[in-house]
């Protein structure tokens, strides 16, 4: 997207990728096609074959079942050496006996470059990844932000053709994976490299990625830009793996143009949709998109919990329908006690209905 | 496989193993010897020229069929473009499956097997290697897949293969295969069910008193605030470093009929240390020292929280060490009970000094080879002690495997342990210190005993001893510290290589390889001694008699002490790291040198160090292999104790303890102490 072009970069292909341990089925027949210079993130929860499915890109693990490309190139059997691809480990992986400019210049001297294209290349990279000037310590000497340039380092100055991350981010605290992340997509922008990128925290993936996989026990659930998936998942696995959602039963009264007529308790509003069959829906209901308010039209409710979270309220709100999460961030009328009667009014722009029967 | 490069750019070709294999076997076919005659494997005459494999399709055309095979590789090599793993993989299992049966036809007598043989074997198994690494079956490199055939070659060769010729001596002697030969040989052995019961009962009599006393010594040593904890520990070296005998000697010098204690102070002359009462004592004197350290590893793992937890429950010290403390150890002390067992079947030193009349199967193997040349009773009687220890050893890895209380996490759990009850504690120590003494003055009798005359009859002070030495026992001494030196650090490599490989590694047959290179350790030296010579004397494959056997013995003994320090350092290592090297480029070979190898370096010290120490105290395989040219240390000790000279046994004991406590002394100063006794745990355990 806004990637420049890079000669380096490689597309990716995974046609119909499966792993097995033991009796469990890790991969099932993932495909995927990732473009030259493109960022896609593998997003999932723990055990969903997120990681396993980039560690097969790596050559790290057997592939089970069907094909691997990178460039023009198959790539299913070749050991990790033989791939044109580094990538950043969860935990690092830096060479502990080694000072940081050996473990930078470790690929490089495998590779039996030339001292003098070694020393440039190495100082080259700690420049661009904010590291100069410490290449005689030790990686233990290291906090753990710049271990992680370091690790990034390492795997950019082999210019791949595509860069693994898994989990990069995971051993940083808060503040720093927020700071950390936006580095790893600026330079990845600015490289033009081909990335993926496993996590399984959302709200990084929403942040870093061109494009995210959702994935559910080995499948692949569904494939999108941050906002498809937001605004439009495919099922409600996607809806409530990103981002808070409310499962709430509606009727379909009309489809239409990508325009759906949907009634949601007593309002009857119109929303983006898929076409569908007219008749009882399941609909997302962000909660963020619900107005809170103690008089007026909307859904009839009793507050029953309420936690304030400083710029926006949460609350947990009783109806008809079951209970609605309503996140508030303008609180015109202060923080809501429990036990107050209230009415909820949908807006359009983040109600969604699923697809599926209800 | 770099040695050929005929003007070919090797990288334009689809297919490099293949061509580079191909073109290698050719040239091994047309001008490598395949066999060899007796004794000349590594001659290179004209006359040698006409056993290569080409020279002699005339009298076995299959060797036509290896011709044909590297003809057809170079064929591949140039030629293929689809499914380059095919020829290779296909191909490799065929010339593997070709090269032995060849050996097999053509190695007849006076010819075995020849540098052309190996050779094209290893070719063989090298272009295998990439097939099947090319192919996706392994997910590695050719190194690794070549490490992975290699090894489990030699260990079904060196280990599985002498075990089956056992077997088969046991049920096949010159009138062909009958089953019933095993029943009657030991039918028509008298004494077998009275060896049987000694062999057994006296394998659990030492069993229970080394449990108890390794767990006497362990709590002791971890538990109590006594600076004499450090002594205790060191104790634990003692067995490690002590040729064998020099237990049995010492008893013989303090017990025997010119005994120090019964003669000297008592004036009893009697024989009746020998047999049963002399050999649970040595015995218990050797393994207690194993029992501690499996006991004393459990007794440190026991997480403190448990004990504080029984303590604010309104327990006191005593009712905690009862009923918490206690019952986490038992798995330890099973294991313990159940490795001492082992020992104990396996002990060939001392029964054959102190046994007298009371036979063990060791020994009564032994003399049923050199006394009785009977070889169908040695591999009988070979086969019931196998299946007694390989019985209990699996006992222990099944039952031990499933119900260890102890979870290990790598992280050292918090809080302090329970001191002990001030009772129990002084209690232990007392016994733990007089039990320390006894061993001293048993190793301080045997130093002593190699400067006096005629123990026991002329005490006169005397260099006469060393000075034989120095001019009859250099040969041997000289054989031995070379051979353990060749052998250790293949040990180590080998051991250590497994383990990487084993622990690192996903490939069909992992586990299968892993148990059989630690059963190893289960086999009694004696099974192994008869199984080599049993397997190793006759064309294609003939060993005995050389230095090769030797080594090799050593290096498939031992190998479980590198496998565990391998295991042990490897799970120390974040495995990202390796990774993080492949995906750099690296081969895996290089990844081994440059990444594992310098962070596993204690670990690797330490195996070599304990490979070289079990070297040269090894006695049991190996008093099988010697040979007038290659005779080794502990072989010349026990002929000159059965002769009862003991003044040159216990010189020429003495002389091997201080070279092993240098070895030790030379580890520790090289890897430092924590590291050095990670080493000796593994040492003493395998």
């Amino acid at each position: 997207m806004t990637a420049q072009a890079n000669p380096q970069a490689a597309r990716v292909v995974l046609e119909q990728v499966s792993k097995r341990f033991g009796q469990t089925l890790a991969v099932d027949q993932v495909s995927l096609a990732i473009e030259p210079g493109e960022l896609v993130t593998l997003l999932g929860p723990s055990g969903c074959g997120k990681t396993t499915t980039l560690r097969m890109v790596a050559g790290l693990e057997t592939v089970g079942g069907g094909r691997i490309f990178i460039g023009d190139a198959e790539v299913t059997h070749l050991p990790p050496n033989a791939r044109d691809v580094t990538m950043v480990f969860q935990s690092y992986a830096l060479f502990p006996h080694l000072t940081v400019f050996e473990n930078v210049a470790y690929g490089l001297r495998v590779l039996k470059r030339s001292e003098a294209e070694v020393q440039q290349a190495v100082r080259n990279v700690l420049e661009l990844v904010g590291m100069p000037g410490l290449e005689g310590r030790s990686p233990s000497a290291l906090s753990g932000g710049q271990q992680q340039r370091v690790a990034v380092a390492r795997a950019l100055v082999m210019q791949p053709k595509v860069l693994l991350f898994d989990e990069p981010l995971s051993n940083l605290d808060a503040k720093l994976r927020k700071r950390m992340r936006e580095e790893i997509r600026l330079l990845q922008q600015r490289l033009g490299i081909t990335a993926i990128y496993v996590t399984h925290d959302q709200a990084e993936a929403l942040a870093i990625s061109d494009r995210i996989v959702v994935m559910d026990r080995g499948r692949t659930s569904q494939i999108g830009s941050p906002l498809e998936l937001y605004k439009a998942p495919a099922n409600r696995f996607v809806a409530e793996f990103i981002g808070e959602a409310n499962f709430l039963p509606a009727q379909l009264e009309s489809v239409a143009d990508g325009w759906a007529g949907i009634r949601i308790g007593p309002q009857r509003l119109r929303v983006q949709s898929r076409p569908l069959a007219v008749g009882p829906v399941t609909v997302l209901a962000r909660p963020e998109a619900i107005r809170i308010q103690t008089g007026g039209e909307g859904l009839a409710g009793t507050i029953q919990k309420v936690s304030y979270l400083g710029s926006s309220a949460d609350y947990t709100v009783e109806t008809d329908l079951g209970s609605v999460l309503v996140t508030d961030y303008a609180m015109p009328g202060g923080v809501l006690s429990a036990g107050t009667a209230v009415r909820l009014e949908f807006l359009p722009h983040g109600v969604y209905p699923l697809p599926g029967a209800s | 496989m770099a040695e050929c490069s005929s003007g070919i750019d090797v990288t334009a070709v689809r297919n490099p193993a293949c061509l580079v294999g191909g073109l290698g076997l050719l040239l091994t076919t047309a001008a490598v010897p395949f066999i060899a005659r007796e004794g000349q494997a590594f001659g290179f005459g004209r006359a040698h020229l006409r056993l290569t494999a080409l020279a002699l399709t005339d009298q076995f055309p299959g060797f036509w069929l290896l011709t044909a095979l590297a003809v057809a590789w170079v064929a591949a090599g140039l030629l293929q473009e689809e499914r380059p793993h095919g020829p290779a993989l296909w191909g490799g299992v065929a010339g593997c499956l070709l090269v032995v049966w060849l050996t097999w036809a053509a190695g007849v007598k006076p010819y075995a097997f020849g540098p052309g043989a190996v050779l094209a074997l290893a070719i063989c198994l090298v272009v295998l290697a990439s097939g099947l690494s090319r192919g996706g079956y392994i997910r590695a490199d050719t190194f690794v897949a070549a490490s992975i055939l290699a090894l489990a070659f030699f260990v079904l060769l060196f280990i599985l293969y002498p075990i089956f010729a056992v077997l088969q001596h046991s049920v096949m002697d010159s009138r062909g295969f009958r089953p019933a030969l095993f029943v009657d040989t030991l039918r028509n052995y008298q004494a077998f069910w009275r060896v049987l019961g000694n062999s057994l009962g006296l394998a659990v009599f030492v069993g229970v008193i080394s449990t108890v006393i390794g767990l006497a010594f362990a709590l002791a040593a971890t538990r109590s605030r006594s600076r004499i904890t450090v002594l205790l520990r060191s104790f634990s070296l003692l067995p490690l470093i002590t040729p064998p005998f020099v237990v049995g000697l010492a008893i013989i010098l303090l017990f025997g009929l010119q005994g120090f204690i019964t003669s000297t102070l008592l004036g009893l002359k009697t024989r009746g240390i020998f047999g049963f009462p002399g050999l649970a004592l040595a015995q218990t004197l050797s393994f207690a020292p194993v029992a501690f350290l499996v006991i004393a590893s459990v007794v440190e793992s026991v997480n403190p929280a448990l004990e504080e937890a029984s303590l604010t429950l309104r327990a006191g010290p005593w009712e905690t060490f009862w009923k918490v403390t206690l019952p986490l150890l038992r798995p330890g002390l099973a294991n313990a009970f159940l490795l001492t067992i082992i020992e104990s079947l396996a002990d060939f030193g001392n029964p054959i000094v102190l046994g007298g009349e009371f036979e063990v199967l060791s020994t009564e193997i032994y003399f049923s080879i050199i006394g009785r040349f009977d070889q169908t009773l040695a591999a009988s009687l070979g086969i019931v002690l196998l299946a007694f220890s390989l019985a209990t050893f699996l006992l222990q890895q099944c039952w031990l495997g499933e119900r260890s209380y102890v979870t290990v996490t790598g992280k050292p759990p918090s809080g302090k342990p329970m001191p002990l009850p001030r009772g129990l504690e002084i209690g232990l120590l007392s016994f733990c210190a007089a039990w320390c003494v006894f061993t001293l003055a048993l190793y301080l009798f045997v130093i002593y005993g190699g400067f006096v005359e005629i123990w026991g009859i002329n005490n006169a002070f005397t260099l006469r001893h060393y000075r034989q030495l120095l001019r009859d026992g250099m040969d041997a001494l000289n054989t031995t510290l070379i051979l353990a030196g060749i052998s250790s650090p293949l040990t180590a490599a080998v051991g250590i290589l497994l383990a990487y490989l084993v622990v690192r590694h996903q490939f069909p047959g992992r586990g299968a390889l892993e148990f059989t290179s630690m059963l190893s350790f289960a086999v009694p030296g004696t099974v192994i001694g008869i199984g080599y010579i049993m397997a190793f004397n006759q064309s294609p494959f003939l060993l005995t008699g050389t230095a090769t056997i030797l080594v090799i013995s050593f290096v498939f003994r031992n190998m479980p002490v590198g496998i565990r320090s391998g295991i042990a350092a490897l799970a120390q290592i974040d495995r990202a790291l390796e990774e993080a090297s492949v995906t750099l480029r690296a081969s895996f070979a290089t990844t081994i040198r440059r990444i594992v190898l310098p962070l596993i370096r204690p670990a690797i010290i330490s195996a070599l160090v304990f490979s070289f120490v079990r070297s040269v105290t090894a006695i049991s395989a190996v008093v099988f292999l010697v040979s007038a040219k290659w005779q080794l240390s502990t072989k010349v000790i026990l002929d000159q104790a059965e002769n009862g000279r003991y003044g040159l046994a216990t010189s020429y004991s003495t002389v091997l303890i201080v070279i092993m406590a240098l070895a030790i002394a030379l580890m520790y100063l090289l890897v430092g102490k924590r590291a050095a006794a990670g080493g000796l745990e593994g040492g003493g355990l395998a």
